[in-house]
């Protein structure tokens, strides 16, 4: 069994497959407190702290939307091109278990506050492709169970119980693991600018289940599908996707697609498979009903209106704009914009310098340099007005782009205005013809071999006569200058 | 018994205001009843203690003019309204021990208004049930004796209430209402039981049975009596989303006033096939005594009548099923003991152990009407025939201002001949299912005695907030027929 | 539509409530009957009516709450009464995912 490259098509002896996935995306919604209640909705407080009496489903504790819950998930729709619905409805999803409190989950089942929408991804092609969206609804988190505390116990802590989630649903429209991938970075990505969620994986603010299924290429059948749960990087959305995609067409070659069932499964990447989750074994039945102790829930069309003024400049506009106004590539539009922070720095340093060049110095060397330092955009070690300084002063020829790297360097230890490290390291580029002209005529006699060997056409060898030009002033001649002079001398 | 305990809520007002008694001499004749007729078993938990010291504030709110609607009167509490640092049970071995952190709205209102509490009074487990039989806590006996001198039951599901009130334990005790567990216990003792529109009350804090009906409403002695208390505990609540974000009229206004001029309908459907003879002379009776009064009989037909049970019967142990789902022996309550093979083990055992039969049953009607394969035809359906309810009473009120039933097709079960098939027992609901439906506001007034020398009783049902109608309906009734509350069952 | 054991056992499995053996058939016939009294809706023409699920929607939506995070900080009062707790946790059997 291979793999196609260009496409991702999985050969098997019979068929040539292709995938069909869909993903489920619970993104936890930034408030203050929670969905229904008024307990604090933030990460790491200490066991049970952040529980009101209706998290723990105390007897007689009722519900009360949380409005900024709402404005935010109008806000998140508006930027998915979707449609808000005027009018939503909660309802109760019922299952046991331990960190359930209510025994039911408030949830909006038939009428989600948000319709079909879609995100659109942006491949490292530079291409574009679209992926629809089902729905999305709101709904509460469970809290959480730990099983490694105790040898016959589960510990059970009710602080994530009741913080609001939005569920995006997408439709099984994502064909290969990278544009799940893409999925998820763009999804993160709006999430992060409106504001609506941090869209940290690892934290668990944003987590997503993966439906997957295979086809013959050609068909448009939907077959069984299988549900990987809960997984926790877009890494790994990526592995499982394959891996279980390699299952099915495994089985279906082998005559065994009757043991494809629909069910949840689990994604172990230590020993890269996917196992039936014992808990989920049991068919359910949640008998979604309307939640009596709500109301239905109303966002009137001047709030959209209004919330839909007050939206930023969301990803794909942004990216649009970039290509348009500074002349970026498409994939390099994309890769500024999918954060917003990186966005903003970006426009502060080519609205300084060279807006190419300005792209380019941050996606490799700024990247590279808070990759190894373990930092954010948000904090890094080199303002955006000093780095766009440093790259006006190489297209202003003042230092070259190897001098500049070296001040890149210092400036990461000391984030000071790029021009006074030139100044008091003399880092200055040598741009005095006359200068560069006198140590070329040295070495034009030093070494006639060269300089016949030049003759006879080895041309290589103006490498040898710039690399001693660059040594004997540490590198501060001007490149374009010296090759000028070299070629007039030369021949 | 003193005298003090046959005083109605405005006779005490006034003389704790004048001095002739004080709130503790009050509340300590009302412990002492309590006590002395502890053998019909309304209490599940006495409170005397805090009934004294509430007592000792109220005289001092009286004797700085701060008097409020509620003050020094001491009051029975239906154990499923949640009281802080109070042992809370809703009459179920899986609440057996839950002391809640949390005071429920209205409590609150009630002993903010100087409402004292005597104590929480039974009902039927998870106020699931017609005759309080289903206590965990034992049968409750109503202080009423049949001509045979046995016992009958209270009603249900408010039946603690209806016996400490009617038997003089209380001056007035908090009930709910889902599908009559006010009106018919209200009834079955010769009581004033009101269940106000739904929304009124707030239902933050009380224990749920089935959200989308479930309402508070008091359980009194006079109509006065009710509308004070109703007055009480009633009020916009921002912690119950459900609640009605509307001014609470003064009711008590209501009491006393004309009735000239009002249109009054008498629903034919109720007058169903075998309507017992003496219940239906008596309706013909308060209509006439009505029509007396001025007011203008008119018939009407709420052809759904006969559907508000089946309708209620799956709306009301579907949301049963959910809210009940948090009983579970993991954060509160009773837990089976263990050791158990898995989580899965424990809820078994916890559930099967802690609930009930009767509760047992409707949690399951409730998760068999909204499993799949069946919510359409069941659940889906009786919500929308619960429209048609609505849309019939809504039609009705075009014509008339208020609509009088009998409240229950029977006087109350000598205990031990209560039917014991449910369906049958089901059935005794059915005049007071379908203003619940509605969310209508309705009330008892007693009436009359049975040739069994128990209580009778008429039910009044009024537009939505308009309990004031019902109000002053029920205030002329009581006048006319000048029911006397004299149970044959009380120790002297 | 009926209620038979196979029914039963599936409700009480989903409901997490157990029926003794000796007491199935007594309440399935008891839920039969109910049952039965419930399919007489089935003669209401509801073709052209919408649900009603909670009478107080016929006056208004679901009111908003200020995102105040004003609550909480009771581990205390949560916890009080827990059948069972520890290290300020509520504990349950083991659970197997």
């Amino acid at each position: 069994m291979t793999k196609s490259t260009s496409s991702y098509i999985i050969k098997g002896e019979k068929h040539d497959w292709e995938v069909v996935c869909g993903l489920e995306v619970h993104c936890q919604i930034k408030s203050e407190s929670k969905l229904f209640s008024n307990a604090p909705a933030n990460f790491g407080s200490a066991p049970n702290s952040n529980v009101e009496f209706l998290d723990a489903g105390m007897p007689g504790m009722l519900p009360v939307i949380n409005e900024e819950c709402v404005r935010q998930a109008v806000r998140t729709a508006l930027s998915l091109n979707a449609q808000v619905n005027n009018v939503s409805e909660f309802s109760r999803k019922n299952y046991f278990y331990a960190d359930l409190s209510l025994g039911y989950q408030i949830s909006q089942a038939d009428k989600p506050i948000m319709g079909p929408g879609v995100v659109v991804l942006d491949m490292p092609d530079g291409t574009t492709r679209n992926i629809g969206l089902e729905r999305m609804h709101m709904e509460i988190d469970a809290g959480k169970s730990m099983h490694d505390q105790h040898p016959d116990s589960s510990f059970i802590d009710f602080n994530r119980a009741g913080v609001g989630l939005m569920e995006i649903v997408s439709d099984p429209d994502i064909r290969t693991p990278e544009e799940a991938g893409a999925f998820l970075r763009k999804l993160r990505a709006i999430v992060r600018y409106v504001g609506s969620c941090d869209g940290n994986m690892d934290e668990g603010s944003m987590r997503c289940d993966a439906n997957v299924s295979v086809r013959p290429v050609g068909s448009t059948e939907l077959r069984t599908r299988c549900e990987i749960k809960n997984v926790n990087s877009v890494r790994y959305v990526m592995q499982a996707i394959e891996i279980e995609a390699l299952r099915h067409v495994e089985l279906y070659e082998a005559g065994r697609g009757d043991e494809i069932i629909q069910s949840s499964r689990l994604f172990d990447p230590n020993k890269g498979e996917t196992r039936s989750m014992r808990s989920k074994e049991n068919a359910h039945d949640y008998r979604y009903f309307p939640e009596p102790d709500l109301l239905p829930l109303v966002v009137s069309d001047e709030l959209i209106a209004e919330l839909k003024a007050k939206l930023p400049e969301l990803p794909d506009a942004k990216k649009e704009r970039f290509i348009q106004e500074f002349k970026l590539s498409p994939y390099d539009s994309a890769v500024l914009i999918d954060d917003r922070n990186t966005a903003e720095y970006y426009e502060i340093v080519a609205k300084i310098a060279d807006p190419k060049l300005s792209a380019n110095w941050i996606t490799t060397n700024l990247f590279a340099l808070l990759k190894e330092e373990n930092k954010t955009i948000a904090n890094s070690p080199i303002s955006a007005s000093n780095l766009g300084k440093l790259i006006k002063l190489i297209t202003d020829d003042v230092i070259s782009g190897k001098i500049a790297k070296q001040v890149f360097e210092i400036m990461a230890t000391d984030d000071k205005d790029p021009e006074k490290i030139v100044e008091e390291k003399g880092l200055k580029q040598i741009t005095d013809t006359s200068a560069i002209e006198k140590i070329i005529d040295e070495l034009i006699e030093s070494s006639p071999e060269n300089v016949q060997a030049f003759k006879e056409g080895k041309t290589k060898v103006v490498g040898w006569f710039v690399g001693q030009v660059m040594k004997q002033t540490q590198g501060k001649a001007n490149p374009g200058v010296v090759n000028k002079i070299l070629k007039d001398k030369l021949s | 018994m003193t005298n003090l305990n046959k005083l109605s809520m405005d006779q005490v007002r006034n003389s704790l205001k004048k001095g002739e008694f004080s709130a503790v001499e009050l509340a300590k004749s009302y412990i002492q009843a309590m006590e002395k007729n502890r053998d019909l078993n309304a209490f599940i938990t006495e409170t005397s203690e805090i009934a004294l010291k509430q007592a000792e504030e109220s005289d001092k709110r009286i004797k700085a003019g701060n008097a409020g609607l509620m003050e020094g009167m001491p009051i029975a509490i239906k154990d499923l309204f949640c009281t802080k640092g109070v042992r809370t049970t809703a009459s179920s071995k899986i609440l057996e021990n839950f002391i809640p952190e949390y005071e429920s709205t209205v409590t609150s209102n009630l002993f903010s208004q100087g409402a004292v509490m005597l104590g929480k009074v039974a009902c039927d487990e998870f106020a699931m049930g017609s005759t309080t039989l289903t206590s965990f806590f034992g049968t409750v006996k109503s202080p009423w004796k049949d001509q045979k001198g046995e016992y009958t039951v209270p009603g249900g599901s408010s039946g603690g209430s209806s016996t400490a009130v009617s038997g003089f334990m209380a001056i007035g005790a908090t009930g709910t209402d889902t599908g009559g567990s006010i009106r018919q216990p209200a009834s079955f003792t010769g009581l004033v039981g009101a269940k106000p529109t739904y929304g009124r009350c707030s239902r933050w804090g009380t224990i749920a049975f089935a959200s989308s009906l479930d309402q508070a409403g008091p359980m009194t002695r006079t109509v006065r009596d009710s509308a004070i208390m109703l007055e009480a505990m009633a009020g916009y609540d921002q912690k119950d989303s459900t609640s009605a974000n509307r001014d609470v009229p003064c009711f008590e206004n209501a009491i006393g006033k004309s009735v000239k001029g009002m249109r009054i309908g008498i629903p034919k459907e109720y007058r169903v096939d075998g309507l017992n003879e003496e219940i239906s002379k008596e309706w013909d009776r308060i209509a006439q005594i009505l029509k007396d009064a001025g007011a203008e009989l008119v018939d009407i037909s709420l052809a759904t009548t006969k559907y508000a049970g089946p309708v209620y019967y799956i709306i009301a142990p579907a949301e049963a099923s959910a809210n009940l789902s948090r009983y579970d022996g993991v954060r509160f309550g009773f837990r089976a003991d263990g050791p158990f093979d898995n989580l899965d083990d424990m809820y078994l055992k916890t559930r099967s152990q802690g609930f009930g039969d009767e509760v047992q049953r409707r949690i399951l009607m409730g998760t068999y009407v909204l499993s799949s394969g069946f919510y359409d035809a069941y659940f889906t359906k009786a919500q929308k025939v619960r429209r048609l309810i609505a849309e019939d009473f809504k039609q009705a009120f075009e014509k008339v201002d208020a609509i009088l039933t009998p409240s229950s097709p029977s006087s109350a079960y000598t205990i031990g001949k209560e039917p014991k098939d449910p369906l049958e027992m089901y059935l005794s609901d059915i005049f007071t299912i379908p203003a619940s439906m509605a969310g209508l506001p309705a009330m008892n007034v007693p009436t009359n005695l049975d040739s069994n020398g128990l209580p009778l009783g008429m039910q009044l049902i009024s537009k939505h907030f308009d309990e004031n109608t019902m109000f002053s309906l029920a205030s002329v009734i009581e006048e006319a027929v000048d029911f006397q509350l004299n149970p044959n069952g009380l120790k002297e | 539509m009926g209620v038979d054991t196979k029914t039963l056992d599936r409700i009480c499995e989903l409901s997490r409530i157990e029926i003794k053996e000796e007491n199935k058939q007594d309440v399935i016939s008891k839920l039969d009957n109910v049952i039965h009294w419930m399919d007489s809706l089935n003669e209401v023409d509801t073709s052209k009516v919408e649900p009603l699920v909670n009478v107080s929607s016929l006056f208004g939506s679901a009111p908003w709450r200020e995102d105040k995070a004003t609550g909480g900080n009771k581990v205390e009062q949560v916890l009080k009464n827990a059948p069972s707790q520890m290290e300020e946790h509520f504990l349950v059997p083991k659970v197997v995912e």
